[in-house]
């Protein structure tokens, strides 16, 4: 594995209004590697992946964000897409007007500041497309609308993967989706990983053990990682519940 | 006698006030000579009954000419059109007769400054027809235009009317349309405003027939200072009848913009529906955007429905997409472009929608 420092958050304070939310949080992620974050409802997992993507209503009180060595706290949304970092949302945005190919096609534009030729664009999308089991007649959709709660989540893994990230924040992604689909989208960022790509994965199951080893699970109880450790964490929260893990 | 007909016009005009719009703070200011106006109108066309305004013609098609009382943005601009018009078009298509399209250039250039047109366009039973008119300038000249349309739409008969109007800023925009829509006919209208410092339009529609119907769909862009007045009145006459207006905009800068409308059920018009909806995108904190819709009863047997919301750009909307790599400017054109397209969807051409698209891309992007 390769073993450069590609995140690093550092004794991290952010607070919405008057209410903190993280309360001192350090994570380093290297490159390659696969991060699990568990914790209870409310515990600020979802506000971590809007914070280090930028979110504008949240505010970082204190400590520093580092991608790739640079100080990203001043960087704006659009800024660190360019940079590498993608965050698949947990309830994902509905955009009418622009279907999914075009809106996809768009955004690698943006992201990689390049002319994306459309012929080849056409055939990666394909391939993506397929690894993900998403029907051809998608990209003809508006971006999201009238998609279901699982072909939402599904679309932000397409559009991972046609984005390619450094870093790719993967909040709930997991949720509400049936067996099948779960093992669909595993299985295919299993494939997406190709050896250098690093996530950081928010869930509230331990299936994901089943399809992705992870090199680190750690535990968030609000707004502090208070237990880090191997996989096998994940198996010891299903059993003791998170109670035991508060400070 | 009947040679009075434009005079009688001009000689009310003259002693009319200039008009007074207070919603938008403005004094309307008529040029003080209307000049020749030396183009053609008509870019195409599949039909021979169009004809150019005349003394005579307007004896005889008298009686669609003189309405019941004032409709549009107001008796100054009507008689103004009336009176002085220096183009315009008398349209009358034959009973029966399907398959009719014109295509209608409204331009301004520093050669014909000044554009009044006054039209007539009247659908005989069982007609079809479909008017595309386009409004655009050379962006140098400081120009004005008024134009009144006088649109019966008879029984059976369908009429499509698509405008667009792209001029630059430097042109000042009214135009008001009176439509009477008799029984079982039916009028669809796509109205793009882009353009223009300074604009009123007005529908007037009188769903006259049982089973009228009538669908008038607006967007609209405010830029800079513009300023825009917006007014689509539907009376409810027939049985059965049914009018929809639906407006959506994206304002910015600092315009100003008000959006009138007016569903007017009377008496008789049982089983009726209308609706008006207006949906507006403020995208700076400088905009105005006044809604001010009415619903006025004295039928009871109707169904009449409106909305008007204004809203600022979505946080939740921007931060997905700029998460997507757009920037702050692409992610907000983008929101915008998505407002509109549900209604550009309903234009006939494919790359209709997607000329609009890029106007409204060039307009945005330009501040
Ligand atoms: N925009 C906001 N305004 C006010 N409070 C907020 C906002 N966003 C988050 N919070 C609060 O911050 C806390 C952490 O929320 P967050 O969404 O990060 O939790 P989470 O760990 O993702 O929970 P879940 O497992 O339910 O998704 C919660 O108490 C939540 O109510
Ligand atoms: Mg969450």
């Amino acid at each position: 594995m390769n073993n450069d420092l590609l995140l690093k958050i550092d004794e991290l304070k952010v607070s919405i209004g008057d209410r903190n939310i993280l309360k001192g949080l350090n994570l380093e992620i290297n490159e390659g590697e696969t991060h699990i974050i568990m914790g209870p409802n409310g515990a600020g997992k979802s506000t971590l992946g809007n914070v280090l993507m930028g979110h504008p209503e949240y505010k970082i009180d204190s400590g520093n964000i580092y991608f790739n060595g640079e100080d990203i706290n001043g960087l704006s949304v659009d800024e660190r897409a360019k940079r590498g970092l993608f965050l698949s949302f947990q309830y994902p945005e509905e955009i009418s007007g622009v279907t999914v190919e075009n809106f996809l096609r768009t955004s690698k534009m943006a992201v990689t500041g390049e002319n994306v030729p459309i012929l080849e664009f056409q055939k990666q999308l394909k391939e993506k497309m397929d690894l993900l089991q998403i029907p051809e007649e998608y990209k003809e959709r508006y971006l999201n609308v009238g998609f279901s709660g699982g072909e939402k989540k599904k679309n932000e893994i397409l559009q991972m993967a046609i984005l390619d990230p450094k870093l790719a924040i993967l909040d709930e992604t997991d949720s509400g989706l049936d067996v099948d689909a779960i093992k669909v989208i595993y299985e295919g960022i299993k494939i997406l990983k190709e050896g250098k790509k690093s996530f950081l994965v928010i869930t509230h199951y331990n299936k994901i053990l089943d399809y992705l080893a992870p090199d680190f699970v750690h535990i968030l109880v609000d707004g502090k990682i208070v237990e880090t450790g191997s996989a096998d964490l994940a198996n010891r929260i299903e059993e003791l519940g998170y109670e035991n893990f508060k400070k | 006698m009947l040679k009075n007909y434009r005079a009688q016009n001009i000689k009310e005009y003259e002693m009319l006030p200039n008009p007074y719009w207070k919603r938008i703070n403005e004094e309307i200011l008529f040029p003080e000579k209307v000049l020749d106006y030396n183009k053609d109108i008509i870019a195409e066309k599949n039909f021979d009954n169009v004809m150019d305004v005349d003394e005579e013609l307007c004896f005889k098609y008298i009686k669609y000419l003189e309405l019941d009382r004032n409709y549009g943005l107001g008796e100054k601009f009507l008689r103004f059109s009336e009176g002085l018009s220096n183009t315009g078009l008398f349209i009358d298509i034959e009973a029966g007769d399907k398959g009719n399209r014109a295509r209608i250039d409204l331009n301004i250039d520093s050669e014909n400054p000044i554009l009044v047109d006054h039209n007539l366009i009247i659908c005989r039973e069982n007609s079809e027809l479909d008017i595309f008119i386009n409004y655009e300038d050379d962006k140098k000249t400081n120009g004005f235009h008024n134009g009144f349309t006088k649109i019966y739409v008879e029984k059976g008969a369908k009429l499509n009317l698509y405008k667009i109007q792209n001029y630059s800023q430097e042109i000042q925009h009214f135009d008001s349309s009176v439509i009477f829509v008799d029984e079982d006919a039916e009028v669809n209208i796509i109205d793009v405003q882009l353009g223009s410092k300074l604009k009123g339009v007005n529908y007037d529609v009188g769903l006259k027939g049982d089973r009228s119907f009538c669908d008038i769909k607006n967007v609209y862009l405010g830029t800079d200072k513009d300023k825009m007045d917006f007014n689509y009145d539907i009376n409810f006459l027939g049985r059965n009848s049914k009018g929809y207006v639906e407006s959506v905009g994206a304002l910015t800068d600092k315009a100003w913009k008000v959006f009138r409308s007016t569903e007017n059920f009377i008496k008789g018009c049982k089983k009726s529906e209308g609706s008006a909806k207006e949906y507006v995108i403020l995208l700076n904190k400088d905009v105005k955007s006044h809604a001010i819709p009415a619903l006025f009863c004295t039928e009871d047997d109707v169904i009449g429905d409106h909305a008007a919301s204004a809203g600022q750009l979505d946080g939740n909307k921007m931060f997905y997409l700029m998460n997507r790599g757009l920037d702050k400017e692409a992610a907000k054109i983008l929101v915008v472009e998505s407002s509109f397209v549900p209604i550009l969807e309903g234009l006939p051409e494919e790359n209709m929608k997607k000329t609009i698209i890029n106007l409204v891309k060039d307009r945005l992007g330009g501040d």
